[in-house]
């Protein structure tokens, strides 16, 4: 299957080793999906499917990957691009696969942000997070957003539109491609607008979360504060700061980045989660 | 496999890939373009990453679960994958359907 409508939306997506289902019947599962999250703007599904998708679906786990809305081979609507919306699209696109009980979550830096959110507000949907590079969708937030589009509008204005749109025409086919899918999500749709006016989620949410969660973060991330806000917001999380590397872990520390979720998901720890969460959502779905 | 099934598999097998390329690039941006074994996905092609997913998608959907394309690019690096030419998908379509 590569697409799925939810919430009015066309979504690109990838679902690796579906489950074996009967005419009719639900699909039986023995252990949570993993599903994948990736980042904001220039990002899409494809910096996890090559990266740590592939392995994890080698070892028989069902993976689903999708590109979030506007981004990546998604539909891209002219509204929509809340945290409220983005944890509505994860919802429906699980509602529309059919997965009802608990996943675990691979999030990627924007990715992971929408992990914790939805982890917070979905009442056990959560088996288990990894959260690479994720900000948090706390006090000032939306402010460190507003901060980049000022930032990228004045090497706009500075470079001028025209300039601007002649130089990437000089490049091929898949950069003029790409740049174009990003000028027309950043200025013709809601996109900036409704990040920066992103609701914080409630710090006792996400205090309150009991999943197991694993952070890794880049030497030289550029997430504010990112020890301090695991430290005091989930202070049960375990972290791993890969050296050399900055913000694009994923991509720039790849095999490390592989193996700490391999190894992550086979730890008892997080398949006993698994069963847990499975058991105590089944009495809220009758 | 015998060498003349082996070519005529190799062209089989080729037709389908350069159909699938076409289906998620559009034709129009191929039509000065032969695509062989040896065309490069990034550098010929210009195939973005997402576009390489979409014909990877297809190409399982058309052979069925035993051509697994995320697997077989498990199993590779980035620069791998950025490197790699039609014949390499050829070849493995060609192994794991025999």
């Amino acid at each position: 299957m590569s697409d799925v409508v939810a919430n009015g939306v066309q979504f690109h997506v990838q679902h690796l080793n579906p489950p074996a289902k009967s005419e009719g019947a639900a699909a039986e599962r023995t252990a949570p999906p993993v599903v994948f999250l990736h980042g904001l703007g220039m990002d899409n599904m494809a910096s996890f499917y090559y990266t740590v998708a592939g392995a994890v679906a080698k070892t028989g786990a069902e993976c689903v990957l999708y590109d979030m809305r506007g981004h990546g081979s998604s539909e891209r609507p002219r509204t929509g691009y809340t945290m409220e919306d983005s944890v509505a699209d994860l919802t429906g696109i699980l509602d529309a696969l059919e997965i009802e009980g608990p996943v675990h979550l691979i999030g990627n830096s924007y990715g992971g942000t929408i992990a914790l959110d939805f982890a917070a507000v979905s009442h056990g949907r959560a088996a288990s997070l990894v959260l690479i590079e994720a900000h948090f969708n706390v006090d000032g937030w939306s402010e460190q957003i507003a901060a980049e589009r000022e930032r990228v509008a004045g090497v706009v204005a500075e470079m001028g539109e025209e300039n601007l749109q002649a130089w990437i025409r000089r490049f091929g086919r898949k950069v003029v491609k790409m740049m174009d899918a990003l000028t027309d999500l950043a200025n013709h749709t809601s996109f900036y607008p409704d990040l920066t006016r992103n609701r914080p989620i409630p710090t006792e949410a996400l205090r309150a979360l009991t999943c197991p969660i694993r952070a890794v973060y880049g030497e030289r991330s550029d997430v504010p504060d990112y020890e301090r806000q695991l430290k005091d917001l989930l202070p049960h999380a375990s972290l791993t700061v890969v050296e050399g590397v900055g913000h694009s872990v994923l991509m720039d520390a790849t095999p490390q980045v592989r193996e700490i979720v391999l190894e992550w998901l086979a730890s008892s720890e997080v398949s006993r989660s698994g069963v847990r969460a499975a058991q105590s959502s089944e009495p809220d779905r009758g | 496999m015998t060498t003349d099934a082996r070519i005529s598999a190799d062209a089989e097998v080729l037709d389908v890939v350069r159909r699938l390329i076409t289906e998620v690039v559009g034709e129009e941006y191929l039509l000065d373009l032969e695509i062989g074994r040896e065309t490069s996905f990034e550098d010929d092609l210009e195939m973005e990453s997402i576009e390489f997913v979409k014909f990877g998608s297809r190409l399982t959907a058309h052979y069925g679960g035993g051509v697994d394309f995320a697997a077989f690019l498990a199993d590779k690096d980035l620069d791998e994958i950025i490197e790699m030419r039609v014949g390499t998908v050829v070849d493995y379509v060609i192994a794991a359907t025999s």
